[in-house]
C-alpha cells in the first residue's frame, strides 16, 4: 500500500473516530437536564464535518484502490461475506451520517435561541442516540471488512 | 430572540430535519433499487465515474434542494412540529440501516443457495 | 510507531482503569451517610472526566493497532476473539455512560458494569499483547458477566461495610 493510501486511510478512520466520540459527549450533553446547548452545538457541526472529511478521504481510498485491490482478496478468501454484506452495507450507511450530524446541529441551533422543552430535548437525544449507534455499526463494519482481506 | 427569528430558526431546523430523513430514505432506495434494476447501476457509473460516487452527490444536492422546497411551502401546509419531525428521522434511520443490512444480506444468502 | 501507540494506549488504560477504580472508592465514602454532598459530588465529576479522557485515549491508539494490523498484512489479528470481546466490553461502559447519565441504570449495576468492564478490558489487553491464548469470544463474554454479577455483590458489600464502620466510628466518638 502506497503512502497516500496509507494516509487516506487512516483519515478515514481518525475522522470518523472523531465523528463518532462527539457524537457520544453530545448525547452525554443532551441527556443533562439542562444540557449545555451552545457545547451541544459545536460538538454537532464538529461531528458532521468529520464525517465529511471521513467519507472523502474514505471515498477516496475506496475509488483508488479497494475496488481493483481488497475486493478481490476479500472474494476470493474464506470471508466473501466480509464484502458483500458489511462492505455493500457499510459503503452506503455511512452516507446517513453527515446528514444525520447536520440536522442535528440545525436543529439544535434552534433549540439554542427557545429554552427547549422537554419533549424537543428528548427527541434530540434519540437523532443523537440513533446517530452515534449507526455510526458505531459502520466502525465495526469497517474492522470486519478488513479482517476480511487476508 | 425576537418571535419572527424564532419562527425562521424554527422553520429552518424543521426543513432539515425532514429533508435529512428524505436524503436517508433516498440513499435507501437508490441502494436497493440500483442493485437490483442493473440499468441504473450502469447509468450513475456512467455519469459520475462511479455508482457509489454517484448516489453520495445525488444524496448531497437532494438534501438542500429538499430543505429549500420545504422551507417554501405555505406555513398552513406544514404542521411545524420539530419533535415530530425528529422522530421521523430517527425511526428513519434505523429502519434504513437495517433494510440495507437485511438486504444484502438477503442477497448474499441468494447467492449461495 | 508501535511503541507510541502502546505508550498512549497504556496512559488511556491507566487513567481509565484507575479513574474507574477511585469513583468506587469515592462512592463508597460519599454514601456512608446516605448523601453525596456538592464537594463530593465536585470530586466525582473531576473523576468521571478523568475516565473519559482516559477512554477516547484508549480508543483511539486502539484503533492504531488495527491500521498497524492492515498496513502490516496481519489482518487475521481483526478476528480474534479476544479482540471482539475486547471491543464489546467497550460498548458495555459506553451504554453503560449513557444509561447512567439517563438514570436509566441504578448505581447497584451501574457501578458493576463500569468497574469489571474496565478491568475486563485490561485483562484482555494482556492476553492479545499474550497471543498464546486460545478463547472463545462465547466463553469470555459468559466469564465476563458473572464477574459482573460478582462484582456488584462485592462493591455493594464494600459500601454497606465501609458505611457500618464510619456509623460505629461516629457513635464511638
Amino acid at each position: 500500500m502506497s503512502d497516500l493510501l496509507k494516509i487516506l486511510l487512516t483519515s478515514h478512520v481518525l475522522f470518523g473516530l472523531i465523528g463518532v466520540s462527539l457524537l457520544f459527549v453530545l448525547t452525554t450533553s443532551l441527556l443533562k437536564i439542562n444540557p449545555p446547548v451552545i457545547a451541544a452545538r459545536r460538538y454537532a457541526l464538529g461531528a458532521a464535518l468529520s464525517f465529511f472529511a471521513s467519507w472523502i478521504s474514505g471515498g477516496m481510498y475506496y475509488v483508488m484502490h479497494y475496488g481493483k485491490s481488497v475486493k478481490p482478496i476479500i472474494l476470493a478468501g474464506e470471508y466473501p461475506w466480509a464484502h458483500f454484506i458489511f462492505m455493500e452495507a457499510k459503503e452506503h450507511v455511512f452516507l446517513f451520517l453527515p446528514f444525520l450530524s447536520l440536522a442535528l446541529f440545525i436543529a439544535i441551533s434552534y433549540a439554542k435561541e427557545v429554552p427547549p422543552s422537554d419533549t424537543l430535548r428528548r427527541s434530540l437525544v434519540m437523532v443523537s442516540v440513533a446517530t452515534f449507534v449507526i455510526a458505531l455499526i459502520v466502525t465495526l463494519s469497517g474492522i470486519v471488512i478488513s479482517g476480511g482481506a487476508r | 430572540m425576537n418571535e419572527p427569528m424564532n419562527q425562521k430558526k424554527l422553520l429552518q431546523a424543521f426543513s432539515y430535519t425532514l429533508s435529512a430523513t428524505v436524503t436517508v430514505v433516498f440513499f435507501t432506495l437508490i441502494t436497493i433499487v440500483a442493485d437490483v434494476f442493473l440499468p441504473l447501476k450502469d447509468w450513475l457509473k456512467l455519469t459520475f465515474t462511479h455508482h457509489w460516487i454517484g448516489k453520495g452527490v445525488l444524496g448531497f444536492v437532494l438534501f438542500f434542494v429538499s430543505a429549500m422546497f420545504i422551507s417554501l411551502l405555505p406555513l398552513r401546509l406544514i404542521d411545524q412540529s420539530l419533535e415530530k419531525a425528529l422522530r421521523i428521522l430517527f425511526w428513519t434511520s434505523l429502519l434504513g440501516t437495517l433494510a440495507i443490512f437485511s438486504f444484502f444480506t438477503f442477497e448474499f444468502l441468494s447467492r449461495l443457495a | 510507531m508501535y511503541l507510541t501507540l502502546i505508550i498512549v494506549h497504556m496512559i488511556g488504560t491507566i487513567l481509565g482503569t484507575g479513574g474507574a477504580t477511585m469513583i468506587e472508592i469515592l462512592l463508597a465514602k460519599a454514601l456512608k451517610d446516605g448523601v453525596v454532598d456538592p464537594l463530593e459530588s465536585d470530586f466525582l465529576r473531576a473523576t468521571y472526566r478523568v475516565v473519559r479522557v482516559g477512554l477516547l485515549l484508549s480508543v483511539f491508539s486502539g484503533f492504531g493497532f488495527l491500521l498497524l494490523y492492515e498496513f502490516s498484512g496481519q489482518t487475521a489479528r481483526l478476528y480474534n476473539p479476544v479482540l471482539w470481546a475486547k471491543l464489546t466490553i467497550i460498548l458495555i461502559i459506553l451504554a453503560n455512560a449513557l444509561l447512567l447519565q439517563a438514570r436509566k441504570i441504578n448505581l447497584f449495576w451501574g457501578s458493576a458494569f463500569s468497574f469489571v468492564s474496565w478491568w475486563t478490558a485490561v485483562l484482555l489487553g494482556i492476553l492479545l499483547t499474550n497471543g498464546s491464548y486460545a478463547l472463545s469470544y462465547p466463553s469470555i463474554m459468559f466469564y465476563y458477566l458473572i464477574a459482573v454479577f460478582l462484582g456488584a455483590g462485592i462493591l455493594e458489600a464494600c459500601r454497606d461495610a465501609l458505611q457500618k464502620y464510619f456509623e460505629q466510628h461516629e457513635r464511638s466518638s
